[in-house]
Formats: structure tokens, C-alpha cells, sequence
């Protein structure tokens, strides 16, 4: 049947392109670690620098010592938040990019749902999976991308100079989305033969 | 250190070259120098031009040093506080383990061999820092001979100018020498200050013992507080000026 070639044709596609995204999002969040590292590290330095004694013998001679190094630390924080905020963008590409497979596949599915008819569609065999459950697979994947996207938007967003333990603890905060490789990697095991299917 | 001088036909040897140093690929050499034909220069202008050089090599070597202190001071902090950490612990254990013995001579006997293990090392950390201590006091001595220099200079062209009554002369496109001079100050006001900074660390630092001061003390000479971003600037449009960008 036509729909049925072009459905299947389009979902491959599709799966095809969410592979590569997902793997440049895992780069991309790679690329993030040492900027969040340098974040954490200079976080732990703005916070030495507020709890040092003013009373310490060498601080007589340099007054405005700790000002003066407050400014270079959150001038240099304020570069590397620079960059995460790049490194978002391209997160948010990415996510926008599975967005369009999934919002693509469905309109596909719509557009000859009538063809297709519900049986058709959720036949499976031992080698493809149904198309409704692929539809589904693409569905997770997008939402579970988004979710990943949002977190890391929220913790950079809320990010303040004046709470540095906030920061420090970026580092756990931002890495807790590896689950989403698992998520990615069990969905690719089960479109294995459907994918190598020419 | 010394590097031998370019073919500029003056005939004087200098320590320093009066050119960027070959590595900084982005300067060009003073025979492509776009604004500026080296050739035509005065005498004057000459000094000026190879004082700006001189300028950005001394920075350049400074910059080297500063990394290298910075991981010094990284590897000495790390060093007290795994020696207090060690102390720390060997004294609960003692607590652990007998009630009645003294805290103090069973810890430290327990943890003398590390603490002169130790010491050993963290002196000779010390000894690196006050090395590199060294070497910025005298790039900054350098610093400050061609601030001298240009002051020289200055006035030197000022008598000449009061002798003839005339303008003060544009060496190279906008600055008088008067200009290069305040510039040159500046940056060495900078640097002096910085140096005195470097100082209070080097001697400071093996001799804490609360954490958030040797970090203060780190990230402070890391940092180089006293040297502003201003400074980036005086140096670029000097080197711009004299037409080595």
C-alpha cells in the first residue's frame, strides 16, 4: 500500500535524524562540562573571597584587595555564563529539530490515517515494530529532549552571583540529564532491523 | 633570555629584540608594517617603536611566569590542607583509640613522617614560588627603565621644542611622546602594584591555615586584581600606534 511504504518511509527518515540529534546533543553537553567545571571552581573562589577575615594581617596592606578580586572572578563567571548560554541555544535547535520529526511523522500519519486503517497500524511484526508504536517511541523521545532542555534552561536562568553553593552544586544539577542517552539507546535497540531495512 | 637584535642598521646590540618575539604570529615584522615604513622613522621614533615592543614581551614573559605561579601556589594550598587533613585525622584516631593518652605528642608522632615528608616538599614549592617572585620583580625593574626611557625622551624633545618654539611632534600617526610616556606609566603603576600583591602571597601563603584565605591567596594571584582590563587596551593601541599591528 502507498501510505503504508510512505509512512514507514518517513518514520525511518525520521528516526534516522533523531539518531544524529541526539548524539550532537550529547556532544554539545560534552563540549558544556569543563565550562560548568570552571563555573563551579570560580563559584568556590567568589565564595573564599566573601569569607575571608577582614581583620587578616595581609589585607592591611591591599584595601581594596577583595573588591578589586570579587570584580575579576564575576567578570570571568560572567564570560563563562556567556557561553553556556550559547551552548543552550544550540540545545534548543536540537530540540527544536526532533520537535519537527516527531510533529512531521504525525502529520504524515494523519494526512493517510484513513488509509492506513487502526489495524494496519498497530500490527508488529518480529522484526518492525508496530507504527503506532514508533509514533509513540518519537513522541518520548521529543518530550523527554524538551524536559532536558527546560532544566537546563531553569538552572541557568536562576543562577544568582550572591548564593556561590547554588553554583557549586551546578555541576550535579547539569549532568543529572544522562539518562536521556539511556532513553535514546533503548528505543534505537528495538528499530535496529526496521532501520537497517532497505 | 637575551635575543639577538634585527637588522635595524642602528649598530647597538640589545638584550631585548625590538620586535615582537617570532611566536606572536598576529604582529607583523617591521618591513610589512602597514601604516608605519619602518625605514623612514627617526632616530626617536625608532626607541619608541622597539619600547612598545619591548612592552608586549615583557607582558608576554610576565603572563608565563604568573600561570606558573598560579600552579604553585594551586600545588602548596593543596599540600597544607592534605597536611592539615592528615593531622586532623591522625589525632581522632588517637582520641579513638585511647582516652587517656595526650592528643598532642601521640599525633604528632603519628603523623611526623608525613608532616617532614611534607614540609620537604612544600619548601620546595616555596622555593619555586620565590623563584618566579623573582623573575616579575625584574621584568617589572624592565618595565619600569622604559617608562624612564620615554620620560627621557619626553623631555629631552620638550627642551628641544622650548629651544625652537615649536609643536610638539606626532611620532608615528596621533600620539605625542608626551602620550606613550603617561601610557607607559600607567601600565607600570599596574604592574608594581600587582608585584607588591605577589609579594604578600609568595610570603603569606605557606604560613595559613584556614582554607578560605590560602584560596583567597590563590585565586588572587591568579586573577592579578590590580591588573585591569584597561591595561589590554593601553597595550594594544600602543602596539597599533607605533604600527607593529
Amino acid at each position: 500500500m502507498q501510505a503504508e511504504i510512505l509512512m514507514k518511509c518517513q518514520l525511518k527518515a525520521s528516526f534516522v535524524a533523531v539518531g544524529k540529534q541526539t548524539a550532537r546533543w550529547k556532544d554539545i553537553v560534552q563540549n558544556a562540562d569543563q565550562y560548568v567545571n570552571s563555573l563551579c571552581n570560580l563559584a568556590e573562589q567568589l565564595e573564599s573571597c566573601e569569607k575571608v577575615p577582614d581583620e587578616a594581617a595581609f589585607l592591611k596592606d591591599f584595601p581594596e584587595l577583595k573588591s578589586r578580586l570579587r570584580f575579576k572572578l564575576l567578570e570571568e563567571m560572567e564570560k563563562i555564563l556567556g557561553t553556556l548560554r550559547k551552548t543552550l541555544c544550540s540545545l534548543q535547535e536540537v530540540s527544536n529539530s526532533v520537535n519537527r520529526q516527531y510533529t512531521t511523522s504525525m502529520n504524515t500519519y494523519q494526512t493517510h490515517a484513513a488509509d492506513l486503517g487502526i489495524p494496519k497500524v498497530t500490527e508488529r511484526s518480529a522484526t518492525e515494530p508496530s507504527m503506532a508504536d514508533m509514533l509513540e517511541w518519537l513522541c518520548d523521545i521529543d518530550r523527554t529532549v524538551r524536559e532536558h532542555y527546560l532544566q537546563k534552561q531553569f538552572l541557568l536562568d536562576t543562577i544568582t552571583y550572591d548564593d556561590t553553593r547554588q553554583i557549586q552544586n551546578l555541576h550535579s544539577s547539569w549532568t543529572q540529564g544522562g539518562d536521556l542517552d539511556s532513553v535514546v539507546m533503548g528505543i534505537m535497540a528495538h528499530l535496529q532491523f526496521f532501520l537497517e531495512d532497505t | 633570555m637575551s635575543e639577538s637584535s634585527t637588522g635595524k642598521g642602528s649598530g647597538k646590540r640589545r638584550k631585548s629584540s625590538g620586535t615582537p618575539r617570532k611566536s606572536d604570529s598576529s604582529s607583523p615584522s617591521p618591513a610589512k608594517s602597514p601604516s608605519v615604513n619602518y625605514a623612514k622613522l627617526s632616530p626617536g621614533a625608532k626607541r619608541v617603536r622597539d619600547v612598545a615592543a619591548d612592552w608586549h614581551n615583557l607582558i608576554q614573559r610576565w603572563e608565563v611566569l604568573n600561570s606558573s605561579g598560579a600552579s604553585l601556589t594551586n600545588k602548596i594550598v593543596n599540600c597544607k590542607l592534605t597536611n592539615i587533613e592528615s593531622k586532623a585525622a591522625a589525632e581522632v584516631t588517637v582520641e579513638k583509640t585511647s582516652a587517656a593518652a595526650s592528643t598532642a605528642a601521640a599525633g604528632g608522632t603519628g603523623g611526623a613522617p608525613d608532616a617532614s615528608g611534607m614540609s620537604e616538599e612544600l619548601g620546595g614549592l616555596c622555593n619555586q614560588l620565590t623563584d618566579t617572585y623573582t623573575a616579575m620583580a625584574k621584568l617589572v625593574e624592565k618595565m619600569e627603565k622604559l617608562t624612564s626611557n620615554l620620560k627621557g625622551q619626553w623631555e629631552l624633545q620638550q627642551y628641544q621644542s622650548d629651544k625652537d618654539d615649536s609643536e610638539p611632534s606626532i611620532l608615528f600617526q596621533t600620539w605625542p611622546i608626551q602620550h606613550f610616556y603617561e601610557v607607559s606609566a600607567e601600565l607600570s603603576e599596574m604592574y608594581i602594584k600587582e608585584l607588591k600583591l605577589k609579594l604578600a602571597i609568595s610570603e603569606n601563603i605557606a604560613h595559613l591555615s584556614d582554607r578560605h584565605t590560602m584560596m583567597f591567596l590563590t585565586s588572587s594571584w591568579l586573577h592579578q586584581p590590580y591588573i585591569d582590563a584597561r591595561s589590554g587596551l593601553l597595550l594594544e593601541s600602543m602596539l597599533i600606534e607605533t604600527g607593529h599591528r
